[in-house]
């Protein structure tokens, strides 16, 4: 190890520093305006533009750049997502949870991102994200007051 | 031009660069969360230091398709990351080695681990719109460092196989050479 080895092993550890504390201050930033639908297989679809469905939490969705209806996490279902290539994700949800049960994609860390709950988003390494990369899929959960907003600032 | 010695090097180092990636993929030594150990990387940091970096860099492409081929399902977007990763941490690891000096393996390696997951980071959050987590990117830039001075140490052990000419070049000469060199 020469001198400037340490130099630069504590210029990353005071970046990763200055990060975990951003990270505390920094709030996640409001969810922005949701866009049409595409479609999910073996899921209730809420009618657009329409009253949200009673629940404590819902989860958003996103394949690409576009954001499915918002699902309601109130109770028990699966969400398959089938894209034309081939790529296949199944969604579990539960009340106030829901969980990446499988995945066609190499990397499968979506799989391994475990389940999401509302009590759990604080102390979870990707919070209130479900993510894969590989898919382009990203789930997001969100608690009722925050469905809400969004669903007023999309609304015509 | 490329020696043949040389030429039977890189393919040697490209095998041992896919099979160190998949043992790591079918071991499960991901850790979870995407985060992988890149053993691989301290076969492209002793490229560096054995060929230069076009050879490197020829050698960090054809692992990152060859792997994306086998492995990966030819998925684009595991693709564009794991370039995007490769490329920033070579660019960085050959300012080490060949610009700034004075940097040991470690320090090389560590920067190259840091770079990957920062280029995969950016473009994750930039192309694919990843959501921007400050405390996972911490613990990616914290693995990085760790993994890379871990590659970096494997390559200090491993820096007197190089040839003369290359250990002299970067000061890596022991005892027994300089010895050598005075007789």
């Amino acid at each position: 190890m020469k001198r400037r080895d340490i130099w630069i092993i504590g210029a990353v550890a005071v970046l990763a520093g200055l990060l975990l504390l951003l990270g505390q201050v920094i709030k996640p930033a409001p969810p922005v305006k949701a866009l049409p639908t595409l479609s999910i297989t073996n899921a209730r679809e809420p009618d657009s533009g329409g009253p949200l469905e009673e629940a404590n939490s819902y989860l958003r969705i996103r394949q690409g750049q576009e954001y499915y209806h918002l699902v309601p996490l109130n109770g028990p279902g699966q969400i398959v997502i089938r894209q034309d290539n081939g790529w296949e994700n199944v969604i579990y949800i539960d009340k106030d949870s829901v969980v990446m049960h499988s995945a066609n994609c190499p990397n499968q860390d979506c799989v391994n991102m475990g389940e999401m709950t509302l009590s759990n988003i604080d102390t979870r390494v990707f919070q209130r994200w479900i993510v894969c990369l590989a898919h382009q899929i990203s789930l997001e959960l969100m608690p009722r007051e925050e469905a809400l907003r969004l669903m007023e600032d999309s609304a015509p | 031009m490329i020696s043949t010695r040389n030429l039977a090097l890189s393919g040697l180092f490209v095998a041992i660069m896919l099979i160190l990636g998949y043992l790591e993929k079918i071991l499960s030594l991901g850790l979870g969360y995407g985060i992988k150990l890149g053993l691989s990387n301290c076969v492209l940091l002793l490229c560096l230091y054995w060929f230069g970096t076009p050879i490197s860099v020829a050698l960090m492409l054809a692992k990152v398709f060859l792997s994306s081929i086998l492995f990966g399902g030819f998925n684009p977007i595991s693709l564009s990351l794991s370039l995007a990763g490769g490329a920033i941490s070579m660019l960085g690891m050959a300012l080490m080695v060949f610009t700034v000096r004075e940097v040991s393996p470690v320090g090389a390696g560590v920067v190259g681990g840091v770079l990957h997951n920062v280029g995969q980071l950016l473009v994750a959050i930039l192309v694919y719109s990843y959501p921007v987590l400050y405390s996972y990117i911490a613990l990616l830039l914290v693995v990085g460092a760790v993994m890379g001075g871990i590659t970096g140490t494997i390559v200090v052990r491993l820096k007197h196989f190089l040839p003369y000419e290359r250990r002299k070049q970067f000061g890596f000469l022991s005892r027994k050479d300089e010895g050598q060199a005075e007789a």
